[in-house]
């Protein structure tokens, strides 16, 4: 931590030598032309990732628009039913996985290293890596409509309507791979957020400093990390069951529909969360800029984003309150539901106050945020009033609720983006959006969205039901409907013009911005080019640029912390977490390949699995692999002397344990994981309490001794990968011995799958035949999952060791290795507890 | 090497600050799974086991909050170590966050005493 008079010597009145600044835009130069896909700075992969995402957002309205056409009147013909179906699955897919949540996880990719005072994020390739695979996964996702192969089931993907009895073509096998790899893709962006808020920030900003969009985005990720894995297991079981008949929702057979919708919304109600905070930061951030005052009640706008992550996660139920669940656990999820508009109040009352507190400009960003508080509460209400049950089986699958989750989505999510958009964009262009068609495309937007939906609640009070794709006329809804439609062409209006504003206003320029024009006091309004400010200042306030008057023309000049590149690469400052201290200097990779790569490779792997192109699919993802372990190679560089990065601090360029960023990166991929198989272990007791008829005997089971046999292989295999790391400082005098132990380690692993798989196969359990050996086999294929990346990247530390790239100072490859290592070890004995355990004690 | 390195210990810090809300969600986790449970066995007087398993998961919870809170206002146990505004700051969010967590979870018990266990919705 810089101490006093460290951070009472800067800024540094010394003059900075000649050529420091052109060496470093040197480092951080782009590559030219089509060599840009090699790119992984934030701000180039972010403008990629923004502008995706919005391409996605007008393709699923377009199809909105569709939809709008086709209900516009009574038992209208312009579409047909099969294609209705497949259109407005697709609208709600790709609004939901393709646009919603990467549009702010491509926000906070582009916003927060200048925001925090970072050079980049913390894994700049992992961010270019996510960005591809959702570019390419979300394009060939989207094509499948213009090859008649989209899904139709909805963008919830029930079954039993969606297993290959009622949904036989690749529609919905193109959803489940599909959805499925771009949710790897999000969770990769989120690893890189949450570490990149925690150990990127610049000195002095401590967590009660921190831009609110920061705390956003850190809740944001911290959820994805929770909620999507849920979703991941949904769509593996799913296509276990369609590909290979493993019965996990299939009554006859010991299934239950019922735990799709579990598993689903266990991820799809935080999921509106996990879209709604980032833009409730982004609010807290345009709102006290507007009004020229700090944001009130900060502290209780951070609890309240605390709390709403964790709510968000009991309300699942709620979207299950007619699928015949007992009265009083419903009312446990009622009150929850309930209980989460305390938190949202709180921050609405804080935006309010803020608002009063100061005095609003009236500009296109102050529009779209009255626009957001107004149809927000608006869809809040409703929210509640659909919270209670009774009222919601009144309701349930009408268009009041389709006008209630618009209400709160667009207006929580599209109008905070829009206002985000006209508000930042200074900061990337040369020019700013014009305020004349900002506010003429808001009241276009404010106008159409509310002509569109709030006739909605009405003809879902009248019994019109959701998904039908048309209606006699003698329901009398043609009026309303056609209001609804006037009202969505109005919207796409105000959309249109938005893109007319960009076209004649954007001109992004990462060195040469319109600048600080609405005078933010956070750091992303320094004077930030391809590689953020010039120096990384030392921040005393959460508004440093109102708190710190000469602060941009300081960190412009280099008078503060890592004014060049001191050791010829990219760089960032790696902090502590809490107080954020200067702990150790990261070098970052530049340019390269490999992401781009190991995304087309990984993303054909899954889609020609999805056309059972099995052959192709394995080459694509040994490809994957490959490029993966290129990728990884050249990672984790070898220790300098300690370098100074200015004000007398001398800094380590390398750190291992728990100060390594990296290993802060594993412990949330753990979490991942770890949730992927807390999902599992409900699903096996879910289904245990609905079919336990299923469960075998006792005298049945595989034999204890197996079990036993495989615990005894899976804790040896712990003992020998903790002493190959007693023996890996050593490494120079004892031979190979590290990388016997290190292999003999993977191999024990994989024997004790080998022989619970073979266990259960001779005790007669077969994955398709009824609902328990689905399970039993779903551990070995879960376990399986763990053991197959560990075999790589033991076969990757062992060429390491081999290249003498891993040692006694350079050793966090080994220690995250380690890591998963043991998880995957402790995960296999729950696994074994559970599978041989529970039926014995149950029986 | 730089004094940063000296008495950090960021991720228990930092998990701190989450153990009340997680606490909430574990009630509602527990009294959910309870109702499943007692509800998929056979049928005895199900009303008075679930009243005393949601007593006793509520008192649970809310003793659980309750040394949190104690802990969290003794000094000497400041939360976290660092420096004085931080470390205050911490306290009040994880104060303002046990007082949210508490009134959630009464907020979901309450149901309890109102409802029948185990009857469908109609």
């Amino acid at each position: 931590m810089a101490d006093t008079s460290t951070v009472s010597s800067y800024p540094s009145t010394l003059p900075r030598p000649g050529g420091e600044q052109a060496a470093l835009e040197a480092v951080w130069a782009s590559p030219r032309s089509w060599r840009i896909v090699t790119d992984v700075n934030n701000t180039v992969i972010g403008g990629f990732y923004v502008g995706t995402a919005m391409l996605f957002f007008l393709l699923a309205g377009t199809l909105a628009l569709l939809i709008r056409l086709q209900l516009a009147v009574p038992s209208n013909t312009f579409l047909s039913q099969e294609t209705y179906n497949q259109i407005f699955t697709m609208h709600g897919t790709v609004m939901m996985f393709l646009f919603a949540v990467p549009v702010v996880e491509a926000m906070g990719i582009l916003l927060l290293p200048q925001m925090l005072g970072a050079r980049d994020q913390p894994f700049p390739r992992l961010g270019a890596f996510a960005f591809w695979a959702y570019l390419v996964g979300g394009l060939v996702f989207f094509s499948t409509l213009f090859f008649d192969l989209a899904p139709s089931g909805g963008w919830f993907m029930y079954p039993p309507l969606t297993s290959s009895r009622f949904s036989p073509n690749i529609g919905a096998d193109f959803w489940l791979l599909g959805i499925g790899f771009i949710e790897i893709s999000a969770i990769a962006g989120a690893i890189e957020i949450i570490v990149g808020v925690l150990r990127t920030r610049a000195p002095g900003m401590t967590l009660d400093r921190m831009p609110m969009f920061a705390w956003t985005m850190l809740i944001f990720a911290g959820m994805i990390v929770f909620a999507f894995p849920a979703i991941i297991l949904a769509t593996i079981l799913l296509e276990l069951e369609r590909a290979f008949g493993w019965p996990f929702f299939i009554a006859a057979k010991g299934g239950d529909a019922l735990l799709w919708q579990h598993l689903f919304w266990f991820f799809g109600h935080p999921d509106v969360y996990i879209i709604f905070l980032p833009a409730a930061g982004m609010v807290s951030m345009i709102i006290p800029t507007m009004a020229g005052t700090p944001l009130v009640g900060y502290r209780l706008v951070v609890v309240a984003l605390i709390a709403t992550g964790f709510f968000s996660f009991g309300l699942w139920v709620h979207h299950m309150f007619t699928t015949g669940i007992p009265a009083l656990s419903l009312s446990f999820f009622s009150a929850a539901s309930m209980a989460v508009s305390l938190p949202s109040g709180i921050q609405v009352f804080a935006w309010i106050a803020t608002i009063a507190s100061g005095r609003l400009r009236w500009t296109t960003p102050s529009l779209f945020i009255l626009g957001f508080l107004f149809i927000f509460t608006l869809g809040g209400l409703t929210g509640v009033m659909v919270a209670m049950v009774p009222f919601d089986w009144q309701v349930h699958d009408t268009y009041f609720v389709v006008a209630h989750f618009h209400y709160v989505l667009v207006g929580g999510m599209v109008f905070p983006l829009f206002a985000a958009f006209h508000y930042w964009a200074p900061a990337f262009s040369r020019r700013a959006l014009s305020e004349r068609l900002g506010k003429w495309t808001f009241w276009l937007m404010f106008g159409g969205f509310n002509i569109a939906f709030f006739p909605m609640h009405l003809t879902g009070l009248m019994g019109m039901p959701r998904r039908v794709y048309t209606y006699p006329a003698v329901m009398e809804w043609g009026v309303l409907n056609m209001v609804s439609t006037m009202g969505a062409f109005l919207f796409a209006a105000g959309i249109a013009l938005f893109l007319i504003d960009l076209a004649r206003n954007l001109r992004p320029d990462a060195s040469n911005t319109a600048g600080n024009i609405w005078n933010g006091g956070t750091l992303e309004w320094v004077h930030n080019r391809v590689y953020g400010a010039r120096s990384i200042p030392i921040v005393t306030s959460a508004d440093p640029l109102w708190e710190q008057p000469h602060l941009a023309r300081d960190v412009d000049a280099g008078r503060y912390y890592l004014p060049g590149s001191i050791t010829g690469r990219r760089e960032t400052l790696v902090t502590s977490p809490i107080e954020a201290a200067p702990q150790y200097l990261l070098r970052l990779p530049g340019p390269g390949w490999t992401p781009f790569l190991a995304a087309i490779f990984t993303a054909a792997f899954f889609m020609l699995l999805t056309v059972k192109a099995v052959t192709p699919a394995l080459i694509s993802g040994v490809l994957a692999v490959a490029m993966l372990v290129v990728w990884m190679w050249d990672s984790d560089p070898k220790p300098l002397e300690p370098v100074d990065i200015g004000g007398g601090i001398k800094l380590t360029t390398y750190a291992s344990g728990s100060l390594s960023h990296s290993w802060w990166a594993m412990i949330v991929l753990l979490l991942v994981t770890g949730s992927l198989y807390l999902a599992y272990v409900f699903s096996y007791l879910y289904l245990w309490t609905v079919s336990p008829q299923f469960w075998p005997k006792p005298e049945t089971l595989a034999p204890v001794a197996s079990a036993v046999l495989s615990a005894f292989l899976l804790v040896s295999g712990s003992a020998i990968l903790v002493v190959a790391g007693r023996v890996l400082p050593r490494r120079s005098r004892s031979g190979h011995a590290f990388e016997l132990l290190t292999g003999l380690a993977a191999a024990m692993l994989l024997a004790a799958l080998i022989a619970e798989v073979s266990a259960q196969s001779q005790a007669g359990q077969r994955p398709a035949t009824d609902i328990h050996g689905a399970l039993v086999f779903t551990a070995a294929f879960l376990q399986g999952q763990m053991a197959l990346p560990i075999l790589v990247m033991a076969g990757f530390v062992i060429g390491r060791s081999l290249g003498g790239r891993l040692g006694l100072e350079r050793r966090v490859i080994f220690d995250n290795f380690s890591l998963l290592y043991h998880y995957t070890i402790g995960q296999s004995l729950l696994g074994l507890l559970l599978v041989h355990g529970f039926p014995r004690l149950a029986g | 090497m730089s004094a940063a390195f000296e008495g950090i210990r960021p991720l228990g810090d930092l998990l701190r600050l989450f153990i009340a809300p997680a606490i909430w969600f574990a009630h509602l986790g527990a009294v959910y799974a309870a109702e499943a449970l007692i509800c998929a066995g056979p049928p005895r007087s199900h009303g008075d086991t679930m009243s005393w398993i949601v007593f006793l998961f509520t008192a649970a919870a809310l003793m659980c909050l309750v040394i949190l809170t104690v802990r969290t206002l003794r000094p000497g146990d400041r939360v976290p170590p660092p420096s004085g505004q931080t470390s205050a700051w911490f306290r009040r969010i994880t104060l303002l966050l046990a007082v949210l967590s508490g009134s959630g979870v009464i907020w979901t018990a309450l149901p309890t005493a109102f409802l029948p266990v185990c009857s469908s919705a109609p």
